[in-house]
């Protein structure tokens, strides 16, 4: 009796943190694929595009743009269904299709657009230098884990693909520091910097810290 | 499966060998080097004008509570006191409003608000009805 509770509430706990980190992530997903959707009106009124209007006047780098935030949007919607232990188990076939147009749009619009335009990112040397790195990093993790469940190894395939959403998710997670900074009235650029410095390390150590917990769970099943 | 991690190889390589060709061709151009330098807004100089101070104006400002009194319809007469400040400052201070559409990698904007205190309600005391004998 009393071990059934146990277990019960140790479920319940799980389920509560596990809607603690899906709810944000989700919400915050939406809200950046709700707010790309304007641009797709190829209107130059908006305030990211007037920032950089010299950038836009080149017809490859306006493609790249257009291509790089369809992709993300499309990216980050698939991915969200991704890690859902439910649609695995009830409907493999969800899973199946929309990983693979995740690892279409990565692999062939979302970092090689990317990879253009972080020649021109904002900041210095060393923030065009991340954004390279974001690109390169993105492309490669996306393609282990593409590469390695065709292979059968699904706890590789599991592994890389954590760490592809979490190169995916520092659209997201650049944009809840920068509002956090500017509401700290940080300086704009300074604010830009950080957070994007932020962002990518953060998500990097917080998915290697996901894996070692569930390694470390795997592990341990050996021992008992 | 092959075909797929040669033609995204591919795509990876050519943009990053196009992007180094362009940034070097564009790098010392005098447009994107100030690209992403915050525009540089003077705040528009207002000169605040003194109106001169004339003796009688001079004695409405420094009194600073004017009493009158105001005749009712019943007869009765009732004291308002007026209390007036000299000068109602106008807070000029920066809000931050936050929006849906500040979720996005656009620098964030500040709006300035102008905010104007409302002048104090007038206080109006009522006094005892005195009847005036005439």
């Amino acid at each position: 009796m009393h071990n059934s509770r146990m277990i019960i509430l140790q479920r319940s706990a799980r389920v509560f943190f596990q809607m603690l980190f899906w709810i944000p992530v989700a919400g915050f997903s939406l809200l950046l694929i709700y707010n790309t959707l304007p641009y797709f009106s190829f209107s130059k009124d908006f305030d990211f595009i007037e920032e950089r209007s010299f950038l836009f006047k080149s017809n490859f780098y306006n493609t790249c743009f257009y291509i790089h935030i369809a992709a993300g949007a499309l990216c980050i919607a698939t991915a969200l269904v991704q890690f859902s232990r439910y649609v695995l188990k009830k409907t493999k076939w969800i899973h199946r299709i929309s990983g693979k147009i995740y690892v279409f749009v990565v692999l062939f619009l979302g970092a090689p657009t990317g990879l253009y335009m972080s020649f021109f990112a904002k900041g210095s040397f060393w923030e065009r230098a991340l954004f390279l790195f974001m690109a390169t990093w993105w492309f490669i993790t996306t393609l282990y884990g593409f590469t390695t469940i065709h292979k059968k190894n699904v706890l590789a395939h599991k592994i890389w693909m954590m760490r592809s959403y979490a190169m995916a998710m520092t659209a997201v997670t650049f944009r809840v520091y920068h509002i956090i900074f500017y509401l700290l009235d940080w300086d704009h650029l300074e604010n830009y910097e950080l957070s994007l410095w932020i962002s990518v390390i953060g998500n990097m150590l917080f998915a290697e810290w996901i894996i070692y917990r569930k390694s470390k769970r795997y592990l341990n099943s050996f021992i008992t | 499966m092959k075909s797929i991690l040669y033609v995204g190889i591919t795509l990876m390589l050519g943009a990053s060998i196009y992007g180094f060709v362009d940034y070097n061709q564009t790098n010392h151009r005098k447009e994107f080097k100030e690209m992403y330098e915050p525009a540089k807004m003077e705040a528009p100089v207002v000169e605040e004008k003194k109106l001169p101070v004339t003796d009688e104006r001079a004695g409405i400002m420094e009194s600073k509570k004017i009493s009158a009194e105001i005749e009712t319809k019943k007869g009765e007469s009732v004291a308002v006191s007026v209390s007036s400040k000299e000068k109602q400052p106008v807070k000029k201070t920066k809000k931050k409003k936050l929006d849906y559409r500040e979720f996005s990698r656009a620098p964030l904007r500040e709006f300035q608000v102008v905010e104007m205190k409302a002048e104090e309600p007038v206080k109006v005391e009522k006094k005892k009805a005195e009847i005036k004998e005439q």
